[in-house]
């Protein structure tokens, strides 16, 4: 060959794999959370969705990343604020992280795209489109929604001599039980209360929606803890401790976790738990003689509400025409029912989704609708039985400590009037700061 | 070529100097930089002092600033008395000597998120040993809620902290001890002095380089401490027993005010570096 050719050989050797590379599949990351329940359910899961998606789409590359939970929102706020944060990412909606990522002006806007292509009654609930926006626009594609549900030990209500096959249905029922269950080392009730645990305010709303009040204005405008409905409210939670001693004072430094395990122990007669959680007791209390039921309401008939345990995607801003595409063909297997129930497994992402089907990768069924434990979460879900997260603000987070901390002085002994008029200023500074 | 010999101390001297810039000095010099600014969340605006006047005003400070007074005299101080106790011990002929100073020295080699873990168990007021222990032996009638309870829960997770860190403070003072002459103990008893004098007049004395360096360096780690209160009771309930170290985590990684926590690290800082420098001229004069 000459010479003179070598610079053409040259330039179709150095061009060659940059066509290949700009010809391959389109690549997507997706940061997946991994909460490390039983056999990290969550993240097997996801790569059985990666290889599902994969076979469908052989141009699209989906790249299953699992971020651990512990320290998984500071990772995923701190990658969106820095604009580094992957195509597709998990988030808490009802914890507010997606209004904390909206507000860094750095994940994509889906309004559009969920009010055109979707149709924003695919979901049927109206509290997981809630939880998905901020500022008006919707900026997360819920996935997955759950919420609490009421579990009572059938031991200690026999125990109590209390029919063992009737939860209360109404949180007057709650105290009246607990009084009779309560002896001993036994408590009736139990709910958490630690500082850094963002979910305990949903407990007390709980009531406080029994009672006509909530912890801010819907529109999150100010603070509303201290209304005489909300004081009425926080009184008959608090005083479940202090005065009808139903609930056990460890509660200051409990999370959720530990209310859950000290249900499962058999020292609580009643809590609320999450569906995850019946997984947990079947391994790590095979013994335990429980029932799962709808949240009491303030009257018999009415079930309960309870804040919304919604999930969604949120999709990075900054991605080029192939990647939009790609990320839409994701996001539209997911919402499709029959990927849907054995994906997210436990819960829906929409209230009318089925609950029986089969995981095509490993051959798992499926079939909610059927067990007993399972089946009062998808009535409290499709019964209305949920709010909006209280958490839907940047603030959010900080200001569950500030509901946490709250309750913690009531219970402490402070005046309930000085503390929630106190509480309610920081959370008006609060709502106003972001 | 060879370099000028008046040149080649600081020849070697730079890598770490370069290393200790990148890794020290930078982020020292960003962190004073920032604490005047408002920064989080996309918000990056100069302030001036404003953060330095929020962190004094800022709720709770009164009491953060009380627990951190408290919480590092108090430690220093029992810590100071058990170490001491114990190298005064160790320092004679016991037998099974080795294998006891291995024992005591456990605590100091466990991170401290194990200790606070494990320190979180023993004081459940459920499952916990130590109420279970102090129950049977009749000494309480009802459960302690060491956790749980504002007037105990910063004396609890001093406990731990005390128990994990005096094995360092032993060992230090048992290498002081081990420096003294004997000859000084041989005049003294001749001259009849007992025991407690010989303590007074010859030991402390001798011990006072080691334990200034103990008061300084373990002092200020006992100050910044922020993993043990963060995993026992994350600096509750109510702010009981949150304290300066406690309140930068907070306000970084909680509140994602960058700014604020900046300066409230500056202000924690120059507390340290006055009470350096102040300690410092004492023990000269």
């Amino acid at each position: 060959m000459g010479w003179k050719r070598w610079p053409l050989v040259l330039v179709v050797l150095f061009c060659a794999p940059l066509v290949l590379f700009a010809a391959g599949p389109v690549k997507l990351t997706w940061w997946v959370g991994s909460w490390q329940t039983q056999e990290n359910k969550y993240e097997r899961q996801a790569y059985d969705f990666e290889v599902y998606f994969e076979k469908e789409h052989p141009s699209i590359d989906l790249v299953v990343v699992p971020v651990d939970w512990e320290g998984m929102h500071d990772k995923l706020l701190l990658a969106t604020m820095k604009n580094n944060n992957p195509h597709i990412m998990d988030s808490e909606d009802c914890l507010g992280w997606t209004a904390e990522f909206a507000s860094t002006g750095n994940i994509m806007d889906l309004t559009d795209y969920m009010k055109n292509k979707i149709g924003l009654d695919k979901w049927g609930i109206p509290t997981a489109l809630d939880n998905a926006t901020y500022n008006g626009k919707l900026y997360s594609f819920p996935y997955r929604n759950s919420t609490r549900a009421f579990v009572w030990n059938k031991d200690l209500f026999k125990q109590a001599g209390l029919n063992p096959a009737a939860p209360p249905k109404t949180w007057a029922k709650v105290l009246e039980y607990g009084k009779k269950i309560t002896r001993g080392e036994n408590f009736g009730f139990s709910y958490p209360l630690k500082r850094f645990c963002t979910v305990a305010p949903e407990y007390v709303r709980s009531v406080m929606d029994a009672y006509g009040a909530d912890i801010t204005s819907r529109d999150l405008t100010k603070g509303t803890i201290n209304t005489p409905q909300a004081k009425e409210a926080i009184k008959w939670w608090t005083d479940l401790v202090t005065k009808d001693k139903i609930v056990p004072m460890d509660i200051i430094n409990n999370d959720d976790n530990n209310d859950f395990i000290m249900f499962g122990s058999g020292i609580t007669g009643m809590c609320m738990v999450g569906p995850w959680v019946i997984e947990t007791y079947k391994i790590q209390s095979p013994n335990l003689n429980y029932g799962v039921a709808t949240i009491p309401g303030k009257d018999e008939g009415k079930i309960g509400r309870y804040g919304l345990t919604s999930m969604g995607h949120v999709i990075r801003k900054d991605v080029n025409a192939a990647e939009r595409e790609a990320i839409y063909a994701f996001l539209e297997t997911q919402i499709r029912p029959e990927v849907n129930v054995w994906y997210t497994d436990d819960l829906p992402a929409a209230a009318n989704f089925p609950r029986v089907g089969k995981n095509p990768i490993t051959g798992k069924v499926i079939n909610f609708l059927d067990d007993p434990y399972y089946a009062p979460f998808y009535a409290q879900l499709k019964g209305g039985g949920t709010l909006p997260s209280a958490l839907l603000h940047p603030a959010g987070p900080k200001i569950a400590q500030e509901v946490n901390v709250a309750l913690q002085r009531i219970i402490l002994g402070q005046d309930l009037n000085v503390v929630l008029d106190e509480a309610n200023v920081i959370i008006d500074d609060l709502l106003k700061s972001r | 070529m060879r370099l000028k010999s008046s040149l080649e101390p600081y020849f070697f001297v730079l890598p770490p100097l370069i290393v200790l810039f990148t890794l020290i000095g930078y982020p020292v010099i960003y962190n004073i930089y920032l604490s005047f600014f408002q920064s989080g969340y996309g918000v990056h605006k100069y302030v001036g002092l404003q953060n330095y006047v929020q962190a004094f005003a800022a709720p709770g400070f009164g009491t953060i600033a009380l627990n951190t007074l408290i919480w590092t005299v108090a430690n220093m101080a029992i810590m100071l008395v058990l170490g001491f106790i114990a190298a005064l011990s160790l320092n004679r002929d016991l037998r099974g000597k080795t294998g006891i100073q291995v024992l005591l020295l456990i605590p100091w080699v466990v991170p401290f998120v194990v200790t606070g873990v494990t320190w979180s168990f023993l004081f459940h007021p459920r499952w916990g040993a130590i109420n279970d222990i102090l129950i049977r032996l009749r000494l309480v009638s009802e459960r302690v809620l060491w956790l749980e309870k504002p007037n105990t829960a910063l004396v609890s997770v001093m406990i731990a902290y005390i128990w994990k860190v005096y094995p360092y403070v032993m060992v230090l003072l048992l290498a002081g001890l081990k420096s003294i002459p004997e000859e000084l103990y041989d005049a003294a008893q001749v001259d009849g002095a007992d025991g407690l004098k010989r303590i007074w007049y010859i030991t402390l004395p001798m011990l006072r380089n080691i334990m200034s360096t103990i008061i300084l360096v373990v002092g200020i780690w006992t100050f910044n401490t922020f993993d043990l209160i963060y995993v026992m009771t994350g600096g509750g309930p109510i702010y009981s027993s949150e304290t300066i170290a406690m309140r930068i985590y907070k306000l970084a990684f909680s509140d994602f005010r960058f700014g604020l926590s900046s300066a409230t690290s500056m202000i924690a800082s120059v507390i340290l570096i006055l009470f350096s420098i102040f300690y410092l001229r004492l023990e000269r004069e």
